[in-house]
């Protein structure tokens, strides 16, 4: 194996979909990510069922990064007792004709005689006529053992297995390869080995459930129950999948109506569902994982699979049910933008927050340290501590002059002073967020650049506090103590910030139609329909679909609509109505089955006195005139993805330079600036925009004033010295206006009188020093210098 | 579905009440006048009637499953019955004369049996001298308050539930404010207005159906036989309830399947016959805020009167008008 890393991946609790993908999903691994050929991406016939042909991400990973479909099951533990299991497997495959091999005894060759093997071990051979008939009693005899472990009773009239059959694992694999010209090696393979993957199907000759394997199943005429006749006359099935659905993951089996839209939008929606801001776990108050998101006002969405139900989503909701109109309106919503109605921002629509935890690890201190306040208050302090309360001065002001709402310090006559003991206010620094013991009152709304917490340096006695970071105002959600003995060792301040929508932020709706949120509207300029004044949560743009052919959101909004008029909730798993086909015939056609489900929809919308197809005449908020088109308005379930503004807004106007070449250093955390490159250089130079071009290149980057020598030509001799002091002694008495001011000399002409001020890049100065240190000299003319 | 033809400039603008049972719903025409106006109405009901509601909240103690700024935000979304608000100052209308008027409210639960515990609108107690400024739905509502309700089907409003150990209080504050600023301050669920469809049939159109066809094609259409009836007499088609019809393509469909001239049935909207829709939430009686509505849209055009006026360079343009 050429790997030596990522055999572990961190299980992410970004949200309960990305928790349960990491267990559920396999890596072909590194080396194939290489390879040219396309072939280990292709998703084969033995791997149809096990992995799902969704659930795989778009570009590099596509294929080899693979989730097991929901029904799929790896036996994961070696047999309880190995030999006498395989003895029992030999002693049933002896009585159903197989000859054991001995030693010095070849095995005939095949097609008369078929080898059988067990775990790659040579069992015996038997005589092809009998393999048929003993394979059939094999499978009888899985799906005994497997009925017996699973309901532990067996149905009545069914013989049970006897003696040596009694051992036979459920999941053992029994793959029987016929003879075939040009075709792999014939052989009846038997499997009971950990690490293989195995699925139920109905065993059909008797009705029952059976474990196959992948290998097992390349042999075997599995019939799917949308798939007809499979397509070759005269197909004779031996086994049935269990659900139309049995090919999928459990994340994409979650997409309601998958089967409506066009097929990489449900790749997406795998993806973005694993991305979304969701409910990641139930525990908040005794979690300190270092960054959790979560969403406040979460709903059960209306539409839903059978599958969601299956596997109690609603613990880990992920989204809000939006009602959702396609139309144009305002141009706010082209390209992928979309708007939402601001009154129902204000009324907790798609609201989330961030929890972060920052660890203390007393422990790792060196010299070791503990929490607390500093006990003399510093200059500074005393002024802001003894003086806070009233002295509203003091407090920070933002930009705009106006005060940040600090949390009044508790009153003397509060509980908390008579029960807890906490003072009022203390002549500490931070007093109003931080107690005694040097940690933040719970509940504290936090400002960037105000301190939390202090750690006193036991030596110098002297404690020393952490100022928030970022551009975030933070409430502090919690604080833990650790350890034992009179002293802690740890301490977590969870903080929480609040993440209410905001333009920019991402949101997407179950089928990968995802979208930037680019306005609040005002309620009263929202559009209204105009039979029940109806105004929609969000607003997107019809040109999102015919490209996209994303006909299960329309369908779902359909639904849904139907649905909310009904007060019910409307199964939306996808392949519906396939399940209960008459499969004797190709009578039970796709469009047939899925015309009559939009019919379904529709008659029930008629019932409740709306148009058939989910349109409703709609007035516009702003000139109260109706609309010439109908609007396709319903409900649609929208995930709010984690990619927020606030994580990634990077802005600049002056900061931090790099010492070596003055430009603006890059980074976002650092305040830096966003490279203006050469291909944005020759945009503006094709614009002609010669002025913008100089503002961004030269004076918003490096932009110097640097002195030149005249007569030396060099921008490097001239340098500055301290002005001399005269003899006449005026300097004694301040009146040497000059002295000690720097002066300008030429440190190859040794004088200052043809040195100019020109005004250049800096990093030409840089160049000049590198050219320099070459010993090339590089000349500078000066246009007015007399020469 | 733009309204076809101009109203004439001269204009006697009448509501007529059509549906006033309880003081959270009301239904009425507004006839006269044109859309502007009834636009302007509707947008001023949503978000520039007054109201009150809680603004500011100060968090003592909270040890509920909930954080602090989400109980905030559901506190505010409360809806207080707003029937003083006319006598109550805004933080914008404060000045030097006029306080800011606050209406404070107190909420101290803990909860100490085994069982889940609601803290409700109901725990919320008022500390002021406003007693008509209760959560909508208080079992406290003064005598002869102007908001009557079914006190049977009103329930407090749940703020957040609480298990044995759990502890909640906190002050809070209420202020006067519009919709404009938040949405919590808007008066209504929803309001709205509808064009009155005016449907015309040409009957020698229709005749080409037999009255079979005639009862299918009704049938076939979305609300037919609501927005039609079938004469069995004359088996003429003539219109039950207009106001049934919602203005949607699908009867123009089906007339062309039923291969009807499309001049068979002509629907437009009336340009000056407004149906108005409004449905409260508890705060106000829907009539009073339809009156204080129509003073704030008086309000507005007065102050944009004496502007005009006031503004030398219309004067010219205000005589010529008058002469």
């Amino acid at each position: 194996m050429s790997q030596s890393s990522g055999f572990t991946v961190v299980a992410e609790r970004l949200n309960f979909f990305r928790y349960m993908s990491h267990f559920r999903s396999v890596h072909r691994g590194a080396y194939f990510a290489q390879l040219r050929t396309t072939a280990v991406r292709k998703l084969m016939p033995e791997s149809w069922g096990f992995l799902c042909p969704v659930h795989t991400p778009d570009g590099a990973p596509c294929g080899l990064l693979n989730h097991f479909a929901a029904a799929c099951r790896i036996v994961t533990w070696p047999l309880d007792d190995p030999l006498a299991t395989r003895t029992a497997i030999a002693q049933v495959m002896t009585s159903l004709g197989m000859i054991p091999s001995m030693p010095l005894r070849p095995i005939p060759a095949p097609p008369q005689y078929t080898p059988v093997t067990l775990d790659g071990i040579i069992l015996g051979h038997m005589q092809t006529s009998l393999v048929e008939a003993a394979v059939a009693r094999l499978r009888v005899l899985k799906t005994l053992t497997l009925a017996m472990s699973e309901v532990g009773s067996l149905p009545t009239g069914t013989v049970p297995p006897q003696g040596p059959e009694e051992l036979i694992p459920p999941h053992m694999e029994v793959a029987h390869i016929p003879y075939a010209r040009g075709g792999p090696y014939p052989g009846v393979y038997l499997h009971t080995a950990p690490a293989r993957m195995h699925r139920p199907v109905t065993h059909l000759a008797s009705g029952m459930r059976e474990l196959i394997g992948s290998l097992e199943q390349s042999h075997l005429n599995v019939r799917c129950p949308d798939g007809g006749l499979g397509g070759s006359k005269g197909l004779v099935y031996s086994h049935a999948e269990e659900g139309t659905g049995a090919m999928l993951s459990i994340v994409a089996s979650l997409t309601p109506f998958s089967d409506y839209n066009q097929s990489p939008r449900n790749m997406y929606q795998c993806q973005m569902g694993k991305q979304t801001m969701g409910t990641p776990l139930q525990a908040f108050p005794h979690r300190t994982d270092g960054k959790l998101y979560r969403i406040m006002s979460p709903q059960t969405p209306v539409a839903r699979t059978k599958r969601y139900d299956a596997y109690c989503m609603d613990e880990h909701p992920n989204g809000t049910n939006m009602v959702v109109a396609v139309l144009a309106y305002t141009s706010y919503d082209m390209e992928d933008a979309m708007i939402l109605n601001r009154a129902g921002i204000h009324r907790g629509l798609a609201r989330g927050v961030v929890y972060k935890n920052e660890t203390i690890d007393l422990r790792r201190r060196n010299p070791p340290a503990y929490l607390g306040i500093d006990p003399k208050p510093p200059a500074k302090a005393m002024r802001g501590g003894f003086a806070r309360i009233g002295d509203a001065e003091e407090r920070p002001k933002t930009i705009f002059g106006q005060k940040f709402p600090q949390n009044e310090p508790s009153k003397a006559e509060s509980a908390a002073v008579s029960q807890k003991k906490v003072q009022p206010v203390g002549g500490y620094a931070d007093a109003e967020r931080m107690g005694t013991d040097g940690l933040p009152h719970p509940g504290t709304v936090l400002y960037p650049g105000q301190g939390y917490y202090s750690i006193v340096e036991p030596i110098s006695g002297k404690a020393k506090t952490t100022v928030l970071k970022g551009e975030e105002v933070v409430n502090i959600d919690q604080v833990t103590l650790l350890g034992g003995d009179n002293r802690w060792a740890k301490a977590n301040i969870t903080m929480r910030i609040p993440r209410p929508p905001y333009i920019g932020d991402k949101f997407s709706s179950r089928h990968g139609q995802k979208g930037v949120l680019s306005q609040h509207y005002p309620d009263t300029d929202m559009p209204f329909c105009a039979a029940t004044g109806m105004r929609p949560d969000l607003i997107i743009n019809p040109h999102a679909f015919p490209s996209r052919m994303t006909i299960g959101m329309l369908l779902e909004s359909l639904a849904s609509k139907a649905a909310v008029l009904g007060g019910q909730f409307v199964n939306a798993s996808p392949f519906q109505g396939f399940d209960e086909a008459d499969y004797s015939s190709e009578a039970a056609t796709d469009a047939q089955s899925r015309a009559r489900l939009v019919k379904k929809f529709a008659d029930q919308l008629e019932s409740f006195g709306f148009q058939r197809h989910g349109g409703e005449t709609m007035i516009s908020g702003i000139t109260g005139e109706e609309f010439a088109a109908d609007i396709f308005i319903g409900p649609v379930y929208y995930q709010r993805l984690r990619h927020m503004v606030a994580d990634k807004f990077q802005v600049r106007s002056t900061g931090g330079v790099n010492a070596m070449t003055r430009q603006p250093i890059k980074g976002r955390k650092l305040g830096g600036g966003i490279r203006f490159g050469e291909m944005e250089r020759d945009a503006l130079l094709a614009h002609g925009a010669a002025n913008l071009l100089h503002d961004r290149l030269h004076t918003c980057s490096d932009y110097s004033v640097l002195p030149v020598c005249g007569r030396c030509k060099s921008l490097l001799s001239p340098h500055a010295k301290p002005r001399q002091r005269n003899m006449t002694g005026l300097a004694d008495f301040g009146l040497d206006g000059d002295a000690g001011r720097e002066v300008l000399t030429c440190r190859s002409c040794g004088s200052g009188s043809a040195i100019e001020q020109v005004a250049c890049p800096f990093i030409f100065h840089y160049l000049a020093t590198e050219l320099a240190a070459m010993n090339i000299k590089c000349n500078l003319t000066l246009r007015n210098t007399p020469s | 579905m733009a309204p076809a033809n101009k109203p004439s400039t001269r204009r006697t603008p009448q509501v007529r009440l059509r549906n006033y049972d309880s003081d959270d719903y009301c239904e009425f025409e507004l006839l006269g006048t044109d859309v502007s106006v009834a636009n302007a109405l509707r947008r001023i009901i949503l978000s520039h009637v007054p109201t009150i509601a809680i603004e500011l909240v100060e968090i003592e103690r909270n040890s509920t499953v909930l954080n602090d700024e989400f109980i905030a935000h559901r506190l505010g979304l409360i809806p207080i019955v707003s029937t003083d608000v006319g006598i109550l100052t805004s933080p914008y209308e404060a000045n030097d004369d006029k306080q800011c008027d606050e209406l404070e409210y107190e909420l101290n639960v803990r909860c100490t049996g085994d069982e889940t515990m609601d803290v409700t609108s109901e725990d919320l107690r008022p500390h002021n001298s406003w007693p008509n400024a209760l959560p909508v739905g208080h079992s406290q509502r003064p005598q002869g308050s102007a908001a009557q309700g079914n006190a049977a089907d009103e329930r407090p409003i749940v703020i957040v539930k609480m298990r044995r150990g759990q502890e909640l209080k906190l002050k809070a504050m209420a202020r006067k404010g519009t919709g404009k600023d938040h949405a919590k301050w808007s008066p209504v669920a929803t309001a709205r207005f509808q064009y009155r469809p005016d449907i015309q049939l040409d009957q020698d159109a229709l005749s080409r159906l037999s009255f079979q066809e005639k009862e299918s094609f009704l049938n076939s259409i979305p609300r037919g036989k609501m927005i039609f009836r079938l004469n069995p007499h004359t088996s003429e088609i003539e219109v039950n309830d207009a106001e049934a019809y919602l203005f949607d393509r699908q009867i123009f469909e089906r007339m062309e399947e039923f291969s009807l001239p499309p001049d068979a049935i002509t629907i437009r909207p009336l340009p000056d016959y407004f149906i108005f829709k409004v449905e409260g939430t508890g705060v106000l009686p829907c009539a009073t805020i339809v009156s204080m509505a129509i003073d704030i849209l008086r309000e507005k055009l007065a102050v944009l009167h004496t502007e005009v006026q006031n503004q030398e360079n219309f004067a010219p343009m205000l005589s010529d008008a008058a002469a």
